[in-house]
């Protein structure tokens, strides 16, 4: 079996020395290279050729996730572990949508890494568990509603049963201002009754 | 057009029969003079000029019979009553009741005029002609009349037929007295008198056997005489006795006697074919054109209520007397040209002169004077003096004459050396110095005249001022020659370049009239000088003459009358009304003012006027004051009244857009009428009465809404008040000045203030709560953003102290298990600090306020707690519901560490296989929550609250819930979390 040989990005000095150690004692996995950022690993990452990447967010200069296109691009064939302890939802999209093919934070116990980085080389996306929850939940949502933040927002306080004189004291806007909302929505929605828009957003998971 | 109206009366005239009779006396008529009547005819609006009756109602107003119909009469204008043809008018049959309704007869019948108005009169139905000779109405507004020689009574709409003694009565005349008791004469019984109903003989038919009573009138008392008319003599009946009042009519041309009326006084008043006889105290005064009345015939004569006489005659309308107050001497009494100077040659003989000629008037006739031997050639008369030896001197252009009783004598120019003087006026000093002014110059008599140096003015008139002080009259102001010299020092600037016209010393006062500045009153032993003029009581500002009479009277003839001022002891004048002279417009000759005995003699431009100067103080009337019109300038429909016999509109309401009213009204005051003068007051808008003015006209323009009265008073020439007439009306207000609209103004601004404040207060609050909000967000974002980056920077060091931990776990040596585990304790307190943290941060996602995320939560907990666990988790705690369920702050956090807190006590403690959490909504919307297990359970009993219920329970406190556990030993453990509907 071929080793499976790893690059650290990492800024802490003593998290990179001691992922490597841990890593490197373990059979089948070297780490090739180490580096304290993103963009000094992509001066030599190239010549590394690593299977996988083990990346962290937080770097000095560019960041963990604006810098996976550049390293993607260098090394398309290349995995990408995203090792960080942010676990936002925005990030967590941003990192996987720019390429990343895990996600794990960084209380993952060293065995979790290391099988994380096999299952990575074996196709699969190994996540912390709260990241998965949290990419199977947006599943749940459609993340191309044509509706705004607002408009979902009010459109949810419908659907719970709110009268509009109550969304707009709860919003602590003007209940014009809710009306023009909703009708919005309908347009959008292109329906002509509070049950359709209801009805219609439920079936695209807009709410 | 006139009418032989004669021919009506003329029958029954002719049929009278002398009895016996006792000759009073027989008056002569004084000659000479000319008394004052006013005329009234068709020139000032008078229908038509033959007057039968005059009458007045009870507005004061004259009802005037014409021949071609009536007319009202308010002392200025005539107004159409009723204008009837064919004509029809007959003596006495007309008549006013107490409310002013008239009553008349033509040959249409009966009729009733009031307020524009004639209705004819149909007795009971019964359209019967009544032709009615006399008309007259008692005390109860009855009227009484006689129809072919019949009495007949109407009582409301009843006519009755009246016997008096018996069915073949002939009824001649029937009168009223003062009380209002009906008399009737029957022919050949005498006079009745109705008495409760019954007709008692006043008058016994032997008293006026054969006489015809065509008129007769009653008496104020049983004492006073009656008087009956038989048309051509008038008798009187005092005391049983009838006596014949004998006038020598024949003497007048006077062959009929149309009507006879008395007087207030007591003074018979005889309307005759010519002119009317006037008899009282036995002096009989006839009047006729020759001394101031009229030829015609006087077919009325009537007294109104202030005892104002009027005649009503046949072509020459009506005409007033004005009282013999005063007398005018004109062309039909000899005076040809104004008389220009008037003097009294001391005994009973008034001279005068018109400046050609001196005449004389001894009390009957005025006769001209000739002054032997009087150069008259160019010698006018220019004055006449009576000194106090009681010589009468005349100035002539050329020549100086005294009289001395007959004798006349030149006194200057003596002889041909004597050069002639132009002598304007003369004077006799208490010295018995005789002083002379001329053309040019001041002379004094010494042997000779002598004249005054420094005098060079024309000299009009001089006056004494004191011992041997002289004032001289100039066209340029008055100077003052003392002790036969000009006395430089003396002055007068004030009246430099005046014309004095007269000169006055009385009581230490110079008064000096001028011809174009009013009168001038000063102090001759210094003070301020007064001055009078038309603005303070003068009719004209020329003043042509000034005399004081011995009542301390000022008597001033200007150029537009004559005014009269009492002087008070402080010398200051105080106008004197005198009515007889306040409407005559004359103009005064100079220095032609006379005092002579009781008479005052004026000579005016005109006429030679004799004033009585009488002091005795009158009782003045009033006059009566009416609303005459109301005219408003908007169209609407008013209901009309009749008040005053005017027609004015009741209940009027003038819209406030067409506020503009016109009122006028009318003082009547038959005597004088000109001179009446009104006071109003507009309630409330006036304070008070506005100050005396002549005009009867009010106008108001536009007047604000309200309620108004009108009140108008009148004042007589001498200041005597009228009653006061008022007008009510209504000025509406517009609808945004009523009550209604303000009220409701009021209250719609108030709700749109409140709403607006209201309003404003909810922005304001929103606007608050957003900032709040906002504030709070913020807030929030930078605790999460804290806590978020304390969780990043603790996650990092807690990764180095766990990684480091397996660092070191690697490089210890598995020999070592005390150590090992000291690790692994490291090593699980890093993780356990790192996850809490990470709840910290999820607690404080207001997102995570829902109850659904806080179940998600519990959930997703459960499974990462037991999942390296043997106990198999399960949970039922996802629903749709639980969406719309938010937690109050600090809820979800408090609810999770319950829940890990009980997780944590299965795991250690149940010895349970599978864990079940559940979560529900109960009736009452509280949130049950429910972990279960099947461990071993225990014994409710004898469980020791240990430190990890006691934190379950103050959690569940904290979100207001309440925890029940069931267990029992063997059983497996039930603990349900209610939490009461969190109310946000």
């Amino acid at each position: 079996m071929k080793n499976t040989s790893i690059v650290i990005i990492e800024d802490d000095e003593v998290l990179r020395g001691a992922y490597t150690m841990l890593i490197n004692d373990v059979d089948g996995f070297y780490v090739v290279n180490s580096y304290p950022s993103a963009d000094e690993a992509l001066k030599k990452v190239a010549e590394d050729s690593p299977d996988v990447i083990l990346l962290d967010i937080e770097l000095p200069g560019t960041n963990g996730i604006d810098a996976i296109p550049a390293i993607k691009k260098k090394l398309p064939r290349c995995h990408i572990i995203m090792l960080t302890v942010y676990e936002s939802e925005e990030q967590v999209f941003n990192a996987l949508s720019n390429g990343a093919s895990g996600y794990l934070t960084k209380n993952s116990p060293i065995k979790k890494i290391l099988d994380s980085i096999k299952e990575v080389g074996e196709g699969g996306g190994p996540m912390s568990t709260n990241v998965a929850r949290m990419v199977i939940r947006s599943f749940q949502k459609n993340q191309e509603s044509p509706l705004s933040k607002r408009e979902t927002q009010i459109l949810e306080m419908v659907s719970e049963g709110k009268s509009r004189s109550q969304i707009a004291n709860e919003l602590f806007i003007d209940w014009e201002t809710v009306k023009t909302h909703i009708k919005n929505v309908y347009m959008k929605l292109d329906v002509n009754s509070k049950a359709d828009a209801i009805k219609a957003a439920r079936k695209d998971k807009l709410i | 057009m006139k009418y032989n109206f004669f021919n009506l009366f003329k029958g029954s005239a002719t049929t009278l029969v002398c009895i016996s009779l006792v000759v009073l006396f027989l008056p002569s008529a004084a000659f000479g003079q000319k008394y004052s009547f006013t005329n009234y005819s068709i020139e000032d609006g008078l229908l038509q000029s033959q007057v039968t009756r005059i009458l007045q109602d009870n507005t004061r107003h004259l009802i005037i019979s014409t021949l071609l119909g009536m007319n009202r009469f308010d002392g200025k204008t005539f107004t159409p009553a009723t204008i009837d043809k064919p004509i029809t008018g007959s003596l006495s049959s007309e008549t006013v009741d107490h409310n002013g309704r008239i009553w008349y007869c033509n040959s249409k019948g009966l009729f009733e005029y009031y307020g524009g108005k004639t209705t004819r009169f149909v007795g009971d139905g019964h359209d019967s002609l009544i032709f009615a000779r006399a008309l007259l109405t008692d005390n109860n507004d009855n009227i009484w009349g006689v129809r072919n020689w019949q009495l007949f009574e109407i009582s409301g709409n009843h006519l009755r037929n009246i016997k008096v003694t018996g069915s073949t009565d002939t009824i001649t005349a029937i009168a009223v007295n003062k009380t209002g008791d009906i008399f009737a004469a029957v022919l050949d019984k005498g006079i009745f008198h109705l008495q409760n109903n019954k007709w008692v003989n006043l008058v016994s038919p032997a008293l006026v056997k054969g006489t015809y009573i065509w008129q007769f009138i009653m008496g104020d008392s049983d004492k006073d005489p009656i008087y009956i008319s038989t048309g051509s003599d008038v008798l009187t009946v005092t005391n049983k006795v009838t006596k014949q009042v004998k006038i020598n009519y024949q003497k007048n041309g006077v062959n009929l006697i149309y009507c006879i009326t008395r007087d207030n006084l007591n003074g018979l008043w005889i309307g005759t074919n010519k002119g009317a006889y006037y008899l009282k105290n036995n002096n009989l005064k006839y009047f006729d054109a020759s001394n101031g009345f009229t030829n015609n015939n006087v077919y009325d004569i009537f007294k109104d209520i202030d005892n104002n006489i009027w005649f009503g005659t046949n072509g020459s309308g009506i005409f007033r007397f004005n009282g013999d107050a005063f007398l005018i001497f004109d062309q039909y009494l000899g005076i040809t040209q104004p008389i220009l100077q008037i003097g009294s040659d001391g005994s009973n003989t008034i001279l005068m002169t018109d400046g050609n000629k001196l005449m004389a008037y001894s009390g009957k006739k005025i006769v001209q004077v000739k002054i032997p031997l009087l150069d008259t050639i160019d010698n006018s008369l220019h004055c006449i003096y009576t000194d106090p030896e009681k010589n009468t001197w005349i100035v002539t252009q050329k020549q100086l004459w005294k009289k001395n009783g007959a004798n006349f004598t030149c006194f200057y120019p003596r002889n041909k050396t004597d050069s002639p003087i132009s002598f304007n006026a003369v004077l006799q000093d208490q010295l018995k110095i005789f002083w002379a002014v001329a053309s040019d110059g001041c002379y004094y008599w010494d042997n000779g005249f002598k004249k005054i140096n420094g005098i060079n003015a024309r000299c009009t008139s001089l006056i004494e001022v004191g011992r041997d002080s002289i004032l001289v009259g100039t066209m340029n102001g008055v100077y003052l020659v003392k002790d036969k010299k000009l006395d430089h020092h003396f002055n007068t600037s004030f009246l430099k370049g005046s014309d004095i016209m007269c000169l006055k010393y009385y009581k230490g006062r110079v008064y000096a009239g001028t011809i174009d500045n009013g009168l001038f009153i000063w102090d001759t032993h210094g003070g301020p000088v007064d001055k009078l003029n038309d603005k303070n009581g003068l009719s004209s500002i020329s003043v042509y003459s000034i005399n004081v009479d011995k009542n301390n009277i000022m008597w001033i003839g200007t150029g537009r009358g004559i005014n009269k001022f009492i002087i008070n002891k402080s010398g200051k004048l105080q106008k004197v009304t005198d009515e007889n002279l306040s409407d005559l417009f004359i103009e005064c000759n100079q220095d032609a003012l006379l005092f002579d005995h009781n008479q005052v003699w004026v000579g005016t431009s005109k006429n030679l006027f004799v004033f009585k100067n009488d002091t005795t103080v009158k009782s003045f009337t009033a006059p009566f004051t009416t609303i005459q019109d109301v005219l408003f300038y908007n169209k609407q429909n008013v209901s009309y009244t009749y008040k005053n016999g005017y027609k004015e509109p009741e209940n009027l309401k003038l819209p406030f857009d067409h506020s503009h009213i016109t009122l006028s009204f009318n003082g009547i005051y038959l005597k004088n009428p000109g001179n009446v003068t009104y006071s109003y007051e507009l309630w409330p808008l006036d304070k008070r009465y506005c100050s005396p003015i002549n005009h009867n006209v009010v106008d108001y323009p536009s007047l604000p809404p309200g309620d108004y009265v009108f009140y108008v008073r009148s004042y007589s020439p001498t200041g005597v008040t009228s009653n006061i007439a008022s007008f009510s009306f209504e000025v509406e207000p517009a609808y945004y000045q009523t009550v209604l609209f303000k009220v409701v103004l009021a209250i719609f601004l108030l709700s749109g203030g409140v709403l607006t404040w209201k309003y404003l207060n909810v922005k304001e609050e929103r606007k608050r709560k957003l900032i709040a909000y906002l504030r709070l967000e913020e807030q929030i974002k930078i605790r999460k953003q804290t806590a978020a980056d304390f969780h990043d920077d603790l996650g990092n060091k807690l990764t180095r102290i766990n990684v480091l931990s397996d660092v070191l776990n690697k490089k210890i040596d598995a020999g070592l298990p005390d150590q090992k585990k000291l690790i692994d304790q490291i090593k699980e307190n890093a993780d356990a600090l790192y996850t809490g943290s990470k709840h910290i941060l999820w607690a404080l996602d207001p997102d995570n306020d829902r109850l659904s995320e806080v179940l998600i939560h519990i959930k997703e907990f459960g499974i990462d707690f037991f999942l390296n666990t043997a106990i198999s988790f399960t949970s039922d705690l996802t629903d749709d519901v639980f969406k719309g369920v938010i937690l109050p702050m600090g809820y979800g956090r408090n609810i999770t560490l319950i829940f890990k807190e009980l997780y944590n006590n299965i795991l250690r403690h149940s010895g349970a296989k599978n864990v079940r959490a559940s979560a529900f909504l109960n009736q009452d919307s509280d949130i049950c929550i429910t972990v279960e297990d099947d461990g071993n359970g225990f014994d409710m009993n004898t469980i020791k609250s240990g430190n990890g219920i006691l934190n379950t329970n103050i959690r569940a406190n904290k979100v207001n819930g309440v925890i029940t556990t069931t267990s029992s030993v063997g059983e497996g453990t039930t603990v349900v979390l209610i939490i009461k509907k969190p109310h946000l």
